[in-house]
Protein backbone atom coordinates (compact mmCIF):
# COMPACT_ATOMS: atom_id res chain seq x y z
CA UNK A 1 0.00 0.00 0.00
CA UNK A 2 1.35 3.40 -0.95
CA UNK A 3 1.50 6.43 1.34
CA UNK A 4 -1.18 8.06 -0.75
CA UNK A 5 -3.47 5.06 -0.30
CA UNK A 6 -2.83 5.08 3.45
CA UNK A 7 -3.71 8.77 3.71
CA UNK A 8 -6.70 9.07 1.39
CA UNK A 9 -7.54 5.48 0.39
CA UNK A 10 -7.88 4.33 -3.18
CA UNK A 11 -10.36 7.10 -3.89
CA UNK A 12 -10.05 10.48 -2.18
CA UNK A 13 -13.68 11.25 -3.01
CA UNK A 14 -14.93 8.09 -1.32
CA UNK A 15 -12.69 8.74 1.71
CA UNK A 16 -14.10 12.24 2.00
CA UNK A 17 -17.65 10.89 1.78
CA UNK A 18 -16.87 8.24 4.40
CA UNK A 19 -15.37 10.89 6.70
CA UNK A 20 -18.41 13.13 6.34
CA UNK A 21 -20.73 10.17 6.98
CA UNK A 22 -18.84 9.24 10.16
CA UNK A 23 -18.93 12.88 11.33
CA UNK A 24 -22.69 13.04 10.65
CA UNK A 25 -23.27 9.81 12.59
CA UNK A 26 -21.21 11.05 15.55
CA UNK A 27 -23.10 14.36 15.52
CA UNK A 28 -26.46 12.58 15.43
CA UNK A 29 -25.44 10.24 18.28
CA UNK A 30 -24.27 13.17 20.44
CA UNK A 31 -27.46 15.14 19.74
CA UNK A 32 -30.10 12.44 20.06
CA UNK A 33 -28.64 9.42 21.87
CA UNK A 34 -25.61 10.00 24.09
CA UNK A 35 -24.91 13.66 24.80
CA UNK A 36 -21.65 14.59 26.54
CA UNK A 37 -22.06 17.14 29.34
CA UNK A 38 -19.85 18.48 32.08
CA UNK A 39 -20.48 18.63 35.84
CA UNK A 40 -20.23 22.22 37.08
CA UNK A 41 -19.57 23.17 40.66
CA UNK A 42 -19.39 20.84 43.61
CA UNK A 43 -23.03 20.05 44.32
CA UNK A 44 -22.72 16.43 43.10
CA UNK A 45 -19.59 15.68 45.11
CA UNK A 46 -18.46 12.97 45.85
CA UNK A 47 -20.41 11.18 43.09
CA UNK A 48 -19.14 13.55 40.40
CA UNK A 49 -16.37 16.12 40.68
CA UNK A 50 -16.08 19.60 39.23
CA UNK A 51 -15.44 19.59 35.51
CA UNK A 52 -15.97 15.84 35.07
CA UNK A 53 -17.20 14.77 31.64
CA UNK A 54 -20.41 12.74 31.72
CA UNK A 55 -22.67 11.04 29.20
CA UNK A 56 -26.43 11.57 29.13
CA UNK A 57 -28.80 8.94 27.75
CA UNK A 58 -31.29 11.07 25.80
CA UNK A 59 -33.68 8.16 25.25
CA UNK A 60 -33.89 7.04 28.88
CA UNK A 61 -37.20 8.74 29.62
CA UNK A 62 -38.71 8.10 26.22
CA UNK A 63 -38.31 4.38 26.81
CA UNK A 64 -38.92 4.22 30.56
CA UNK A 65 -40.13 6.18 33.61
CA UNK A 66 -38.22 8.59 35.81
CA UNK A 67 -37.07 6.87 38.98
CA UNK A 68 -36.02 8.16 42.35
CA UNK A 69 -32.26 8.11 42.65
CA UNK A 70 -31.63 8.74 38.95
CA UNK A 71 -28.99 11.36 38.22
CA UNK A 72 -30.32 13.62 35.49
CA UNK A 73 -29.14 16.50 33.34
CA UNK A 74 -31.45 19.53 33.41
CA UNK A 75 -31.28 22.20 30.74
CA UNK A 76 -31.39 25.95 31.21
CA UNK A 77 -33.86 28.18 29.40
CA UNK A 78 -31.51 28.31 26.45
CA UNK A 79 -31.95 24.56 26.16
CA UNK A 80 -28.26 23.80 26.14
CA UNK A 81 -26.36 24.35 29.39
CA UNK A 82 -27.09 21.72 31.99
CA UNK A 83 -27.23 21.19 35.71
CA UNK A 84 -26.53 17.69 37.00
CA UNK A 85 -28.73 16.66 39.96
CA UNK A 86 -30.31 13.59 41.57
CA UNK A 87 -34.07 12.93 41.49
CA UNK A 88 -35.34 12.77 45.07
CA UNK A 89 -39.12 13.02 44.73
CA UNK A 90 -41.44 12.14 41.87
CA UNK A 91 -44.65 13.79 40.59
CA UNK A 92 -47.41 13.90 43.19
CA UNK A 93 -45.10 13.18 46.15
CA UNK A 94 -44.49 15.43 49.15
CA UNK A 95 -40.94 16.20 50.18
CA UNK A 96 -39.34 18.03 53.11
CA UNK A 97 -35.92 18.19 54.74
CA UNK A 98 -35.42 18.25 58.51
CA UNK A 99 -31.95 18.50 60.07
CA UNK A 100 -30.53 17.44 56.69
CA UNK A 101 -32.68 14.31 56.47
CA UNK A 102 -34.95 14.08 53.42
CA UNK A 103 -38.50 12.84 53.95
CA UNK A 104 -40.67 11.76 51.04
CA UNK A 105 -44.37 11.34 51.85
CA UNK A 106 -43.35 11.42 55.52
CA UNK A 107 -40.84 8.56 55.25
CA UNK A 108 -37.11 9.15 55.77
CA UNK A 109 -35.24 8.58 52.53
CA UNK A 110 -32.20 6.29 52.60
CA UNK A 111 -29.47 8.04 50.65
CA UNK A 112 -26.24 6.00 50.58
CA UNK A 113 -24.74 8.45 48.05
CA UNK A 114 -24.71 11.30 50.62
CA UNK A 115 -21.43 11.24 52.52
CA UNK A 116 -21.74 14.28 54.81
CA UNK A 117 -24.72 16.41 55.62
CA UNK A 118 -25.42 19.62 57.45
CA UNK A 119 -28.73 20.57 59.01
CA UNK A 120 -30.74 21.81 56.05
CA UNK A 121 -34.34 22.79 56.74
CA UNK A 122 -36.77 22.79 53.81
CA UNK A 123 -40.52 23.09 54.32
CA UNK A 124 -42.78 20.43 52.88
CA UNK A 125 -43.81 20.88 49.29
CA UNK A 126 -45.92 18.82 46.93
CA UNK A 127 -44.46 18.03 43.56
CA UNK A 128 -46.72 18.85 40.60
CA UNK A 129 -47.50 16.19 38.01
CA UNK A 130 -45.12 17.75 35.49
CA UNK A 131 -42.24 18.20 37.94
CA UNK A 132 -39.64 16.29 39.94
CA UNK A 133 -37.63 17.38 42.97
CA UNK A 134 -33.86 17.29 42.53
CA UNK A 135 -30.85 17.88 44.79
CA UNK A 136 -27.13 17.34 44.46
CA UNK A 137 -25.35 14.71 46.55
CA UNK A 138 -23.16 17.24 48.35
CA UNK A 139 -25.17 18.14 51.46
CA UNK A 140 -22.10 19.32 53.34
CA UNK A 141 -22.37 22.76 51.76
CA UNK A 142 -24.68 25.50 53.04
CA UNK A 143 -28.23 25.17 51.78
CA UNK A 144 -28.27 28.66 50.23
CA UNK A 145 -25.23 27.89 48.09
CA UNK A 146 -26.70 24.67 46.73
CA UNK A 147 -28.99 24.85 43.70
CA UNK A 148 -31.90 22.48 44.28
CA UNK A 149 -35.69 22.35 44.01
CA UNK A 150 -38.50 21.46 41.64
CA UNK A 151 -37.60 20.97 38.00
CA UNK A 152 -40.03 20.84 35.13
CA UNK A 153 -39.87 17.46 33.38
CA UNK A 154 -39.59 19.20 30.03
CA UNK A 155 -36.19 20.49 31.11
CA UNK A 156 -34.79 17.03 31.80
CA UNK A 157 -32.41 16.15 29.02
CA UNK A 158 -31.88 12.55 30.08
CA UNK A 159 -30.32 10.20 32.60
CA UNK A 160 -26.61 10.10 33.27
CA UNK A 161 -25.06 6.77 32.43
CA UNK A 162 -21.53 7.72 33.43
CA UNK B 1 -7.89 13.01 -6.66
CA UNK B 2 -6.80 16.66 -6.85
CA UNK B 3 -10.38 17.73 -7.42
CA UNK B 4 -11.44 15.87 -4.27
CA UNK B 5 -8.65 17.41 -2.25
CA UNK B 6 -9.56 20.84 -3.57
CA UNK B 7 -13.18 20.21 -2.60
CA UNK B 8 -12.08 19.11 0.89
CA UNK B 9 -9.91 22.21 1.24
CA UNK B 10 -12.80 24.37 0.08
CA UNK B 11 -15.15 22.81 2.64
CA UNK B 12 -12.51 23.27 5.36
CA UNK B 13 -12.08 26.92 4.38
CA UNK B 14 -15.85 27.54 4.49
CA UNK B 15 -16.12 25.84 7.92
CA UNK B 16 -13.15 27.85 9.24
CA UNK B 17 -14.60 31.12 7.92
CA UNK B 18 -17.96 30.32 9.45
CA UNK B 19 -16.29 29.39 12.74
CA UNK B 20 -14.11 32.48 12.94
CA UNK B 21 -16.49 35.09 11.49
CA UNK B 22 -17.03 37.78 14.18
CA UNK B 23 -20.81 37.64 14.56
CA UNK B 24 -22.66 39.58 17.26
CA UNK B 25 -23.13 36.37 19.23
CA UNK B 26 -19.38 35.76 19.25
CA UNK B 27 -18.73 39.37 20.28
CA UNK B 28 -21.15 38.99 23.19
CA UNK B 29 -19.48 35.73 24.18
CA UNK B 30 -16.05 37.36 24.08
CA UNK B 31 -17.33 40.29 26.15
CA UNK B 32 -18.78 37.93 28.75
CA UNK B 33 -15.52 36.00 28.97
CA UNK B 34 -13.60 39.27 29.40
CA UNK B 35 -15.97 40.37 32.16
CA UNK B 36 -15.52 37.05 33.99
CA UNK B 37 -11.76 37.55 33.84
CA UNK B 38 -12.17 41.15 35.01
CA UNK B 39 -13.94 40.10 38.20
CA UNK B 40 -11.41 37.34 38.94
CA UNK B 41 -8.68 38.31 41.37
CA UNK B 42 -5.26 36.63 41.43
CA UNK B 43 -3.21 36.22 44.60
CA UNK B 44 -0.87 39.16 45.25
CA UNK B 45 -2.24 41.10 42.30
CA UNK B 46 -0.07 44.13 41.48
CA UNK B 47 -1.77 47.55 41.50
CA UNK B 48 -1.24 48.09 37.77
CA UNK B 49 -2.88 44.75 36.98
CA UNK B 50 -5.80 45.61 39.22
CA UNK B 51 -6.30 48.99 37.55
CA UNK B 52 -6.18 47.38 34.10
CA UNK B 53 -8.65 44.71 35.15
CA UNK B 54 -11.09 47.28 36.50
CA UNK B 55 -10.75 49.35 33.32
CA UNK B 56 -11.69 46.29 31.26
CA UNK B 57 -14.65 45.74 33.57
CA UNK B 58 -15.80 49.35 33.31
CA UNK B 59 -15.57 49.29 29.49
CA UNK B 60 -17.88 46.28 29.37
CA UNK B 61 -20.67 47.68 31.55
CA UNK B 62 -23.61 49.85 30.53
CA UNK B 63 -23.95 53.03 32.64
CA UNK B 64 -27.19 51.69 34.16
CA UNK B 65 -25.96 48.12 34.69
CA UNK B 66 -27.84 46.17 37.37
CA UNK B 67 -26.66 43.12 39.28
CA UNK B 68 -29.61 41.35 40.81
CA UNK B 69 -28.84 38.64 43.37
CA UNK B 70 -31.24 35.80 44.11
CA UNK B 71 -31.74 36.69 47.78
CA UNK B 72 -34.51 39.20 47.07
CA UNK B 73 -32.36 42.25 47.84
CA UNK B 74 -32.31 45.22 45.49
CA UNK B 75 -28.83 44.41 44.24
CA UNK B 76 -26.37 46.90 42.81
CA UNK B 77 -27.08 49.47 40.13
CA UNK B 78 -24.77 51.69 38.15
CA UNK B 79 -21.38 51.16 36.53
CA UNK B 80 -19.44 53.00 39.24
CA UNK B 81 -21.09 51.03 42.05
CA UNK B 82 -20.27 47.71 40.37
CA UNK B 83 -16.66 48.66 39.70
CA UNK B 84 -16.30 49.88 43.29
CA UNK B 85 -17.66 46.57 44.59
CA UNK B 86 -15.36 44.49 42.41
CA UNK B 87 -12.37 46.61 43.40
CA UNK B 88 -12.99 45.59 47.01
CA UNK B 89 -13.42 41.87 46.27
CA UNK B 90 -9.72 41.10 46.44
CA UNK B 91 -9.31 42.57 49.90
CA UNK B 92 -12.51 40.94 51.19
CA UNK B 93 -12.40 37.44 49.77
CA UNK B 94 -8.80 37.03 48.66
CA UNK B 95 -8.07 35.42 45.30
CA UNK B 96 -11.27 34.74 43.42
CA UNK B 97 -11.79 32.93 40.17
CA UNK B 98 -15.04 33.21 38.23
CA UNK B 99 -15.60 30.56 35.57
CA UNK B 100 -18.23 30.36 32.86
CA UNK B 101 -19.43 27.12 31.34
CA UNK B 102 -21.89 26.21 28.62
CA UNK B 103 -22.36 29.80 27.49
CA UNK B 104 -25.34 30.25 25.18
CA UNK B 105 -25.95 33.56 23.39
CA UNK B 106 -29.02 34.66 21.49
CA UNK B 107 -29.16 38.00 19.72
CA UNK B 108 -32.65 39.42 19.46
CA UNK B 109 -34.03 40.49 16.11
CA UNK B 110 -32.87 43.97 15.31
CA UNK B 111 -29.50 43.25 16.86
CA UNK B 112 -29.74 45.80 19.69
CA UNK B 113 -30.12 43.34 22.56
CA UNK B 114 -28.65 39.97 23.39
CA UNK B 115 -29.18 37.44 26.13
CA UNK B 116 -26.52 35.04 27.35
CA UNK B 117 -26.98 32.22 29.81
CA UNK B 118 -24.17 30.35 31.50
CA UNK B 119 -23.31 28.20 34.48
CA UNK B 120 -21.18 30.36 36.74
CA UNK B 121 -18.81 28.78 39.23
CA UNK B 122 -16.76 30.67 41.78
CA UNK B 123 -13.63 29.66 43.65
CA UNK B 124 -12.34 31.89 46.36
CA UNK B 125 -9.83 31.96 49.16
CA UNK B 126 -6.08 31.66 49.38
CA UNK B 127 -4.68 28.72 51.29
CA UNK B 128 -8.04 27.07 51.87
CA UNK B 129 -9.86 27.25 48.57
CA UNK B 130 -13.63 27.49 48.74
CA UNK B 131 -15.62 26.41 45.74
CA UNK B 132 -19.31 27.04 45.26
CA UNK B 133 -22.03 25.28 43.35
CA UNK B 134 -22.51 26.16 39.69
CA UNK B 135 -25.43 28.54 39.25
CA UNK B 136 -27.40 29.38 36.14
CA UNK B 137 -27.12 33.09 35.40
CA UNK B 138 -28.75 35.24 32.72
CA UNK B 139 -26.85 38.19 31.27
CA UNK B 140 -28.60 40.90 29.27
CA UNK B 141 -26.48 42.90 26.85
CA UNK B 142 -27.27 46.08 24.97
CA UNK B 143 -25.49 47.35 21.88
CA UNK B 144 -24.14 50.89 22.15
CA UNK B 145 -22.02 52.45 19.41
CA UNK B 146 -21.29 49.01 17.99
CA UNK B 147 -20.09 47.68 21.35
CA UNK B 148 -21.89 45.11 23.49
CA UNK B 149 -22.32 46.23 27.11
CA UNK B 150 -23.67 44.27 30.06
CA UNK B 151 -26.93 45.81 31.21
CA UNK B 152 -28.19 43.24 33.69
CA UNK B 153 -27.01 40.06 35.36
CA UNK B 154 -29.18 37.93 37.56
CA UNK B 155 -30.08 34.36 38.40
CA UNK B 156 -31.84 32.27 35.79
CA UNK B 157 -33.58 29.88 38.14
CA UNK B 158 -34.16 26.50 36.60
CA UNK B 159 -35.02 24.86 39.89
CA UNK B 160 -37.89 26.27 41.97
CA UNK B 161 -37.13 26.20 45.68
CA UNK B 162 -39.96 25.28 48.07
Amino acid sequence: MTLREMLVGRSAGRSLARGLAVAAILLAVSQFLLTPVRAHGISMFPTYGEGQFLLVNRLAYRLGPLRRGDVVAITLRSGQAVLVKRVIALPGERVRIEQGQVFVNGVALHEPYVRYRVAWEVQETEIALDEVFVIGDNRSMPERLHDFGRANRDRILGRLIY
Amino acid sequence: MWRSLAAAAGIAAIVAAWWLWPTDARRVRARLTALASAVSVTAGEPDLERVTRLAVLSRGLAPDVALEPDDGSSGIRGREAVVALVSRLGSIGGPTSVGLSDVEVSVESGGAHAVATAIVTVRSGGDSVRQFDGHAVRFDFVKADGDWLLQRAGPDPVLARP
